[in-house]
């Protein structure tokens, strides 16, 4: 039996005539000889009525000050995928095929139970292989699976978090043996920039699993980094398609079994959307310094607050913060003062900004009481907010001699400030201001993927 | 409904790897070479400058990092002679510091782990590795350290993460 898994995103399943399109791709992939595994998400996007933006606003409307229980919120959120598995699968009736539709618990999704991030353990794909057998097209909710039951009671459904459908899909994809997996969405491959800034950008025929999930990490959305990395581990080539065209798409597979492929020098351009808060330290050139980073490393780990772009210098240490926990960040840091050695030598009061908060100024009032009883060092900490990056994804590039000066070059020569840089093995990283990100994709489209001008290097 | 259907037997076969730390790795022969290139349009410019002539060497350059006056980046200690001679040609102040080795601690999703980087750097304290630079990737945090240090810091690290002892 030649399984197929097909994943339809929310986009591909929004409407009778969008479901009808998806069902006929289906169909096609039966009577191609294959047995097809369809994987769903809730239908639309935020305002749609069972999409799972909807779904969540829905369940927090009705007392926003009390946040609802994982578990519960896991039980609401799957209901979005579930009633798309069943109008797919019904679809597929009304056009002559045998369906059925099974919730990913049904389908034998086995998770830990982290609610609304769950990790996929393992997968009993026995009632899959029986519909299989039996000639069905088996659908298959996405996002979701169910916790390991240990102490006897019906196990609670749990969901897989942020792009969980395309992990359903790699998934089933490895738990079945899968000849392949198709990612349908509404793009037609992955593409070499996002094609709302680029128009022409050009769609890759093929690309290593390491690419894809790396520019998947640095924003790209076509595909979840967690699919890709699951097909990366069990070897199972994965197809990003576009729904409603005939495209052949981007075929995803490892490098090896890409030998004698092409695979492109430069994979492209990605940007996040999230724009980050950049900080800078001016702790000074002291013999506290270590001291100082590792306690506002703490700082930000207690707050639960994600790092990105960590840098030191030698009277310096720098970071990134998302956006939306920059007030949180902000109110932890301005004013705070920080002892030093043990007992404390020295103690750091940190101003945040140009302008001193009342906050600043009232520590600093309190601590003028210690007189010179112990000396009180000034960390100005520097705001770079609205800034977001732009990464150039280049696995056989990145780490050439000359590589970075032409980023930078590329970058200058169109006034773009850079802030701040990372390099990998994979990519090649610019921190710019949010109003730079379009030209930077731009620039750097332009220069490393039309032109092609590293060959010249 | 379907217990009626062969359960599957043997050894756990996971779907999705480990999250969290999963390996620590140390590559050793490291210089960080820091210049001074200068503000406003006149350090833009020394950027280039500095990248470029080293590029025209062969030379290759990791943990490129912009700081306010200064450029900072790694490169293998083989190449520091060539590098010196670069940097003294272009007239720049700089400083090299030889002997450095990178800490690599890897982990799947290493951006959306909180606290990652307060126990990476609490695991270099107690092994007295002091952190000269570091950079990150999704999967990577990589700390540049001294190389007599850095494989207590690797240990402390495995210890920290309950991974194996480090080969040497």
């Amino acid at each position: 039996m030649k399984i197929l898994v097909m994943k339809f995103g929310g986009t591909s399943v929004d409407s009778p005539e969008h479901r009808e399109i998806a069902a006929r791709k289906v169909i096609r992939a039966k009577e191609d000889g294959f047995a097809p595994v369809v994987v769903v998400s809730a239908i639309g996007r935020r305002g749609a009525p069972y999409a799972t933006d909807t779904l969540i606003e829905f369940l927090r409307s009705i007392d926003p000050s009390v946040p609802p229980n994982p578990r519960e919120m896991d039980l609401m959120m799957a209901c979005g995928e579930i009633i798309s598995t069943v109008v797919m699968a019904h679809t597929l009736k009304t056009m002559g095929y045998d369906a059925v539709a099974l919730t990913g618990g049904q389908a034998g999704i086995i998770t830990d139970n982290e609610y609304g991030n769950a990790r996929v353990l393992q997968i009993h794909p026995q009632a899959i292989r029986h519909h299989l057998e039996a000639g069905r097209i088996v659908v298959v909710a996405g996002f979701q699976g169910v916790a390991e039951d240990k102490l006897g009671f019906h196990p609670d459904i749990t969901t897989l978090g942020r792009g969980g459908s395309d992990t359903t899909a790699s998934a089933l994809g490895a738990a079945l043996n899968a000849v392949a997996v198709e990612i349908y969405t509404d793009v037609d491959g992955v593409k070499t920039a996002d094609p709302d800034i680029i128009p022409d950008a050009r769609t890759l025929p093929v690309i290593s699993y390491e690419e894809v999930a790396e520019i998947a990490h640095q924003g790209a959305k076509v595909l979840h980094p967690r699919a890709a990395e699951i097909a990366m581990l069990h070897n199972i080539p994965l197809w990003v398609k576009c729904t409603f065209t005939d495209e052949p798409g981007t075929l995803v597979t490892s490098s090896e079994s890409a030998e004698g492929v092409d695979l492109p020098e430069v994979t492209g351009v990605t940007h996040i959307t999230g724009k980050i808060v950049y900080l800078i330290f001016h702790i000074g050139e002291t013999p506290e310094k270590p001291e100082i980073e590792l306690q506002l490393y703490r700082l930000m780990a207690q707050a639960d607050i994600n790092l990105y772009l960590n840098s030191y210098s030698h009277d310096t240490l720098s970071f990134a913060v998302p956006r939306d926990r920059w007030s949180l960040v902000q109110s932890l840091l301005d004013g705070l003062v920080m002892p030093a050695g043990n007992p404390p030598q020295r103690l750091f009061i940190f101003r945040v900004g140009d302008k001193p908060s009342r906050e600043y100024l009232l520590q600093k009032q309190m601590l003028s009481a210690l007189g010179e009883a112990i000396p009180v060092q000034e960390v100005p900490v520097e705001v770079l907010e609205n800034c977001t990056m732009v990464s150039l994804i280049a696995a056989k590039l990145s780490r050439r001699p000359g590589i970075m000066a032409l980023f930078l070059r590329t970058l200058y020569e169109a006034g773009i400030q850079v802030l701040q840089t990372a390099d990998s093995e994979m990519s090649l990283s610019c921190l710019v201001n949010e109003s730079d990100v379009e030209k930077a994709v731009r620039v750097l489209h332009e220069r490393f993927v039309t032109e092609r001008a590293y060959a010249r290097q | 409904m379907y217990e009626h259907l062969p359960q599957p037997r043997g050894r756990r076969f996971f779907i999705e790897q480990e999250r969290g730390v999963t390996d620590v790795r140390v590559e050793i022969g490291l210089a960080h070479v820091r210049v001074r290139a200068g503000s406003g349009e006149k350090g833009l410019q020394n950027h280039l400058k500095v990248l470029e002539t080293i590029a025209e060497q062969g030379v290759n350059v990791s943990l490129v990092k912009i700081h306010h006056d200064w450029i900072t980046f790694a490169v293998s200690q083989a190449d520091v002679p060539r590098i010196t001679h670069c940097l003294d040609s272009l007239g720049l102040d700089h400083k090299i510091v030889p002997n450095l080795a990178l800490v690599i601690t890897v982990a799947a999703n290493m951006r959306e782990s909180a606290g990652i980087m307060a126990q990476i750097a609490e695991s270099l304290w107690e092994a007295d590795a002091h952190i000269i630079e570091t950079g990150d990737s999704h999967d990577t945090v990589q700390c540049l350290v001294p190389e007599e240090r850095a494989f207590a810091a690797a240990q402390s690290l495995r210890r920290r993460f309950q991974l194996g002892e480090v080969v040497r």
